[in-house]
């Protein structure tokens, strides 16, 4: 399984981004080869435009099977992770990338 | 002549001034059949009509051009969603999908897709109703639908049609947005005169000055008109005279006319002071024109 987090920065201790479109990026754990993988959203997060479609494009390149935000995706986002069928979670709040992964498992 | 009603900051009188100003070129500058045309450019929250009565003698949807995706043509070559600056076009999985609130109408996708995947197709934005108010004063207003972002498109097609009907009118008022982005370039960009309507607050005086620099770097010719005035200090006019700029007209601040406006009343009727002002800025319209 893929769990894609939107994070202020790379590895387990990095803060959840409370924002989609302009995280500063995501990192991507993959729980069969057990490896946090960092993608940066430098290029879309300062754009005037669509940033949230931006990000939502190369977040699902990933093929993920979940995404974790902080606060809320963005109607545009949403509607586009929606397509391949990508289980959504929002609201995580202000927790670090392994909370989150923690509270996830639990669930 | 056409002459935008403009301003920098909202809420400074440009409809007051729009609506009356019309209303007194239609009753006291026209014969033999002449007319003025007053059109609400202000596409986003247009609200002359409130003061105005009349009959709707023409009706019309108004349209832009966005892509629409074919799937059977596409061959996910991604070129698209590339090449749009407003990101306007997403690539997800195997298909395109198209954002036309973000849509420019710009056809750049559509003439770069190599398998003619993406046509541009009719999308509804707004409509456009024209008033007839009375024998010598006809209204257009310009209404964007509900939740479309963009207000420049609608303002461009409703100055066509203004456009093919200009030679019936001997002064066209356009009744702008505020500020001084897209919109407003829009609105004005082919004026004869823009008036640029102020108040004397510091607000008034900040936002004046952006729309000066708009209107200097258009090369468009422009008068000042302060609307409630007796409020503040004078910075306006010091502003004005150390920069050359000619103000046309001073509407003097008044309860009265604050209560007839919320009532959706035409002021220059009840309040004389009014009219002999929206006199004055007429009188100083004519002149401007006539020395041009």
């Amino acid at each position: 399984m893929k769990i894609v987090f939107t994070a202020t920065e790379k590895g387990w201790d990095a803060k959840i981004s409370k924002r989609f479109g302009r995280a500063e990026g995501f990192s991507e754990y993959d729980t069969e080869n057990k490896e946090l993988t960092w993608y940066s959203n430098q290029e879309n997060k300062d754009s005037e435009h669509g940033v949230g479609i931006q990000a939502a494009q190369l977040v699902v390149s990933l093929n993920p099977d979940v995404v974790i935000t902080g606060g809320n995706f963005g109607p545009k986002a949403q509607q586009l992770l929606s397509l391949p069928n990508i289980k959504l979670i929002d609201e995580a709040g202000e927790i670090t990338v392994r909370e989150a992964f923690q509270k996830f498992k639990k669930v | 002549m056409q002459v935008a009603i403009a301003s920098g900051k909202g809420g400074t009188g440009k409809t007051t001034l729009s609506v009356n100003l019309s209303y007194y070129l239609a009753r006291e500058f026209t014969r033999d059949g002449q007319k003025v045309l007053l059109a609400d450019l202000d596409v986003e929250e247009p609200n002359s009509g409130i003061f105005l009565n009349g009959d709707v003698t023409h009706k019309e949807i108004k349209y832009r051009l966005v892509p629409k995706w074919d799937e059977s043509l596409c061959t996910l070559c991604k070129r698209c969603a590339n090449i749009c600056q407003y990101n306007a076009l997403a690539f997800i999985g195997i298909s395109v999908v198209i954002f036309p609130e973000l849509c420019h109408s710009c056809y750049l996708c559509s003439d770069f897709c190599p398998e003619n995947a993406l046509p541009m197709v009719r999308h509804r934005m707004g409509e456009l109703i024209k008033y007839k108010i009375n024998d010598s004063f006809d209204f257009v207003e310009s209404r964007l639908d509900i939740g479309v972002e963009q207000a420049t498109p609608l303002i461009k097609e409703s100055k066509k049609f203004i456009e093919k009907s200009k030679n019936q009118y001997k002064t066209i008022i356009l009744d702008s947005p505020p500020g001084t982005s897209c919109p407003v370039i829009e609105a004005v960009k082919d004026v004869d005169l823009v008036i640029l309507v102020t108040e004397p607050t510091p607000f008034g005086l900040y936002d004046l000055k952006l729309a000066v620099d708009t209107m200097r770097e258009l090369n468009k010719k422009f008068a000042v008109v302060i609307n409630k005035y007796g409020i503040g200090n004078n910075d306006i006019d010091n502003y004005c005279k150390d920069n050359d700029i000619q103000i046309i007209g001073k509407i003097p601040h008044m309860q009265t006319a604050a209560s007839l406006y919320s009532g959706g009343k035409i002021l220059i009727d009840k309040i004389p002071e009014i009219q002999k002002e929206i006199s004055t800025i007429a009188n100083n319209l004519q002149n401007i024109i006539i020395k041009s």
